[in-house]
């Protein structure tokens, strides 16, 4: 019964697999469509080779979790700010509310105008990107914690920093990890579409550059590699929330 | 009972939320040693009147004496046990009772009063783990360590089954006798404020109807003739006054007001 159930998820993505591999071997598949996943695993093997897929997988990489650093960093910092003090709730919300309505990838033809296809370009919209994720969720989180807790927390004394620590963080950080999720998740799109549209170096790079040579393996390879990244990341961050929220019922009994 | 300076003092103390008059006019004492009880109707103020005694809640007149001194905002010597108890999910049960405490030497007693409230082996367990009695336990622990002159219970118990009510009756009346403590207990439960109370205080309508003591003694046993007879009063008289409500109700227009 175990293996049953451990095997069943995967019967689908590697009939498909199969079925692709034997389409295009014996012709109905055409490669102009779509390469074979072997020509594509040769490919891979190539260019890691080459060295040029390490250095662009790197590229991205890096790229991603700058961006990733500083819009998120931001975006939590004036989120934490925002949900303890009233004054610059009033002050800044509606402000940052505002811009929010702005679609981020909309600035892309200006974000080109201001820094050309330099990596400022990309770093700016990532971060652009992830901030708002992350500031609605741990203003949220903070705004949302169980006030008959903060009252306990009155009468047993806590104050100040120790109130936020012992008591509003970890009140609002299940909400907090919800908005890194989500900010992951905008990141790579954004890469995506900026690395594409402009850059010199990166997986989209490498897509766009491919595609100039109909290099149609290598195209479907970059495609392959975002997924694959963005899902590794989607992990990662599941990891972390399971062992910073391990007191939280969903992760018990695991 | 005792014969010193009361510990804590009400004088004329009246509250009021908007235009809702919720206590109107409570005079009470408090001793060193006194195990109180304050019943009354769900919405009769008895509540309020535990929050202003713990300074969660300013009253809007009158005066709070705490040894004799006038007393203003959190009272430092009380610490109040809550109905929901109130733990932080996030902390293991050791974590929740060191809540607060500054001293080491307080900190090395944590297990000493989880053994007391007879949880010494589930020191490490979340919260999401313990049943409603075992949470209440450490709701209880974490109150004691502080040795409160003054331990507020807010219907503690009303949550949980009757049997677990019954276990705790034995746990809190244990505690209270070996630590010496001055309690009080918000409750709706009549049987459970004989059970351990010296002093049953009655509240109707923001005011305090009837304090009646009682002199049984230690460990109570509910199947004793006295110990029935004033659960009996004790519910007539609150029954008693919401029959003549109900009577006086039905002569105001039918409509409702918040």
């Amino acid at each position: 019964m175990k293996w049953k159930t451990k095997i069943l998820p995967w019967v689908i993505p590697i009939g498909l697999l199969l079925t692709w591999q034997v389409s295009a071997s014996i012709g109905i598949l055409s490669t102009r469509v779509l390469p074979n996943p072997l020509d594509i695993v040769s490919a891979a093997t190539n260019l890691t080779k080459s060295g040029q897929l390490p250095a662009d997988v790197w590229t991205s990489t890096k790229r991603a979790f700058v961006g990733f650093l500083i819009g998120g960093g931001l975006g939590f910092l004036l989120g934490l700010v925002n949900g303890i003090s009233k004054i610059s709730e009033k002050l800044l919300d509606s402000s940052i509310q505002m811009i929010r309505n702005i679609p981020h990838l909309a600035l892309l033809p200006i974000v080109i105008l201001w820094f050309g296809i330099g990596e400022e370009a990309k770093l700016f919209l990532v971060a652009l990107g992830t901030f708002f994720p992350i500031y609605l969720n741990t203003y949220h989180g903070i705004r949302s914690v169980d006030p008959s807790l903060i009252e306990m927390a009155y009468v047993y004394e806590l104050k100040g920093f120790s109130l936020f620590w012992h008591v509003i963080f970890p009140a609002a950080l299940p909400s907090i990890l919800v908005g890194v999720r989500f900010a992951l998740g905008i990141t790579w799109v954004t890469l995506i579409v900026a690395e594409t549209i402009a850059a010199d170096s990166g997986i989209g790079y490498m897509a766009m550059n491919a595609r100039e040579f109909m290099q149609l393996d290598v195209v479907v390879l970059s495609i392959l590699l975002y997924a694959l990244l963005g899902k590794l990341s989607d992990m990662i961050a599941k990891i972390a929330e399971k062992r910073l929220i391990k007191w939280h019922p969903s992760h018990q009994n695991e | 009972m005792a014969i010193e300076q009361p510990i804590v003092k009400l004088l004329n103390i009246r509250k009021d939320f908007g235009e809702k008059e919720v206590l109107r006019k409570i005079d009470l004492q408090i001793h060193q040693g006194d195990f109180i009880a304050i019943v009354g109707k769900s919405g009769c103020g008895k509540s309020t009147l535990l929050r202003i005694l713990a300074g969660l809640e300013a009253p809007t007149s009158g005066r709070l004496l705490v040894n004799g001194e006038e007393w203003r905002g959190r009272n430092r010597l009380a610490k109040i046990m809550f109905q929901d108890g109130r733990l932080l999910p996030w902390k293991n049960v050791y974590d929740n009772v060191a809540i607060g405490l500054k001293e080491e030497s307080q900190k090395q007693q944590i297990e000493q009063i989880l053994q007391q409230v007879g949880l010494g082996d589930r020191l490490h367990s979340w919260p999401s783990e313990l049943s409603g009695g075992q949470k209440q336990r450490v709701a209880l622990a974490r109150a004691l360590i502080h040795e409160p002159k003054l331990l507020l219970l807010d219907e503690p118990l009303g949550a949980l089954d009757a049997l677990t009510r019954i276990e705790m009756h034995e746990l809190i009346e244990k505690l209270w006798k070996e630590k010496q403590l001055t309690a009080i207990l918000v409750t709706h439960d009549v049987e459970e404020a004989v059970a351990l109370a010296n002093r049953v205080v009655i509240i109707e309508e923001g005011r305090i109807a009837l304090e009646v003591p009682v002199r049984l003694p230690y460990p109570r046993h509910r199947d004793h003739p006295l110990f029935m007879k004033l659960v009996n009063q004790i519910l007539n008289k609150i029954l008693g006054n919401k029959r003549m409500t109900v009577e006086s109700n039905s002569n105001l227009p039918a409509v409702e007001s918040q």
